[in-house]
Formats: C-alpha cells, structure tokens, sequence
C-alpha cells in the first residue's frame, strides 16, 4: 500500500512539475550580459529559476507548474536584452 | 581618494541589482552609472535604456585643457546602430548624439556631443575604438576632439558569478590636452553588475573608471 501511495505521489510530482527548456544563447560573452538576461526572464512571474552557464552558451529555465513560454516569447526576451537565439530544447 | 574608492567599490558589490555589460546602450528599462576619473578630468553619465536599441544619457564632464579647465553638461542619446550577436562573441556600433551646455561664467553656452563607437568582444579578448567630438559655441579651433582605442585581454575564463578579470591597454588622443596622446593600462574587475578599472599612464597619470548597471 505505502508503495502504492509513493509511486502516485512521484507519478504527480512529474505531471505537475514544471517544465524545463535549455535555451542556447548568442552573444553572451560575459557575466555582465547573464545578469541581464537572469533579470530579464526572473521579472516574468512564469519563470521560477534562470540557470545560465557561460562556458556552454546555455540559459537554462524552469517554469512554475503547469506554465510555459513559448519560443517566440523566450526569443522576444532575450531580443529585449540584447541577445540571440541559437538553438531552444525542451525537456 | 583610496577611502572614498574602497567605498564606491564596497556598495557596488553589496547592490543587489542585476545587470548587463557596461555599454552606452543595455536591456530595456535598465540604467546606468558611468565615471571616469583622472587629474585632468572628471566624467559622470548617467543612463537609461528604453529599448535594447536606443537610451538617454545626462552627462557631466570637466576636463583640463591647454586653455584651462572646461566644464560640460550635456544630454545626449545613444543609439545602437547594429550589433552582431555569435556564439562565441559580440560586436555592436553606436552612435551618441546631443546637445547642452559649457558652463561660462555662470552661464551655459551651447555645445553640441557627436560620438561614434565600434567594439568587438569574447570572453578571452576585447577591442574597442572610440571618436568622441565637443563642438562650442567659441569659434572651431576650441572644439574638442578625442579618438580612444582599447584592447584587452581575460586572463582566465570566469563562470557567471565569478570575478572576471581583464587587462586593458587604453590609447588616448586628444587635441585640446596637455598630454595630446595618454597610453593607459588598466587592470579590470567586474562582478555582477558592478565594473571597476584602474589605470596609471605612462605620464603617471592615475585613472579610476566605475560603473553599476540596475
């Protein structure tokens, strides 16, 4: 039974959760420039977290349950800050 | 001096805004504080960016020149005219155009700003080269005319978040200063949104640059 309960409880852990997206970025050649584009998605209440790595040119979001941005609107953002858009992946 | 650095430095690092780098034009909606500090000058431009291809700055310069000091205020707009985004690096052209005021005699006069600017950057090089024109109201021969080329190096790759270091050469040429051609190296560090140089010239001359983007 307790099985039963904690396999339910991760099967919803994974519908609910939110989705995750690895945006590669062009452009971004230093701190200063991930600092604006952090701010940039973190004003948008979708996003819960903004994860940026350097070396792999990446931008790494994770929304709040049952929310997303789409493409256009992820490109929009990073034009606002400055920057371009290589490649989205959704997980 | 050290004092009053050790403190600018000190709340730069303790703000908790974000930022992006320290160009004329930034992010939508972000501004900026800009200065430039020797013994002949004193430069503060402070920044607004509308959009990611336009902002407004209001700019206060004193400057030491062969005719004695002359002090400018001057607001001007700042345009991105095209910015080349790679995935390994960033070029962008500006152009700043304004108008204002040299301060005579209690008065202002009116001066107009022109400056073009180029850059080139990645995370291990940086080069950029500035044309910068003061045209008065006194006749020609007082304008003032500046051409700066920069180029820099990182002598280590930093993570977000990390401190990243530059070394900068900076080469000025100036027809209205003492020193008409200033060779400057600089020793950069920048965290989040906060950039500090600090600079001696061949002619001793010490410089202290500082800017925070929120």
């Amino acid at each position: 039974m307790n099985i039963l309960i904690l396999i339910l409880a991760l099967g919803s852990m994974s519908v609910y959760a939110g989705e995750k997206v690895e945006v590669t970025v062009k452009g971004m050649v230093c701190s200063f420039c991930s600092q604006g584009i952090t701010k940039k998605f973190k004003e948008n209440p979708i996003v819960k977290s903004v994860n940026v790595n350097l070396d792999m040119h990446l931008v790494n979001l994770e929304f709040n349950e049952n929310q997303k941005l789409d493409d256009q609107k992820i490109e929009a953002l990073l034009k606002d800050a400055g920057y371009g858009v290589e490649k989205i992946t959704r997980k | 001096m050290i004092s009053k650095l050790i403190f600018l430095v000190v709340i730069g690092f303790l703000s908790t805004t974000s930022s992006i780098y320290a160009h004329p034009v930034a992010y939508a909606g972000s501004n900026s504080i800009m200065t430039w500090n020797s013994q002949s000058m004193s430069d503060w431009m402070l920044t607004h960016t509308f959009e990611s291809t336009y902002s407004l700055s209001a700019r206060y310069q004193r400057i030491e020149t062969i005719e004695g000091e002359r002090t400018f205020y001057i607001p001007h707009l700042n345009f991105l005219l095209k910015r080349w985004n790679e995935l390994d690096s960033q070029a962008n052209v500006y152009l700043s155009m304004g108008h204002g005021g040299e301060k005579v005699n209690h008065s202002l006069k009116d001066t107009s700003f022109l400056a073009f600017e180029t850059d080139w950057e990645s995370r291990k090089y940086y080069v950029s080269f500035r044309e910068e024109a003061l045209m008065t109201y006194k006749k020609r021969a007082s304008n003032l005319y500046m051409s700066k080329v920069r180029m820099g190096f990182a002598p280590y790759l930093a993570e977000f978040n990390e401190l990243n270091s530059w070394f900068i050469l900076e080469a000025i040429k100036q027809n209205k200063n003492k020193d008409s051609f200033m060779l400057t190296p600089f020793v950069r560090l920048f965290y989040r949104n906060v950039l500090v140089e600090l600079g001696v010239s061949q002619k001793g001359e010490s410089q202290f640059n500082f800017m925070i983007h929120f």
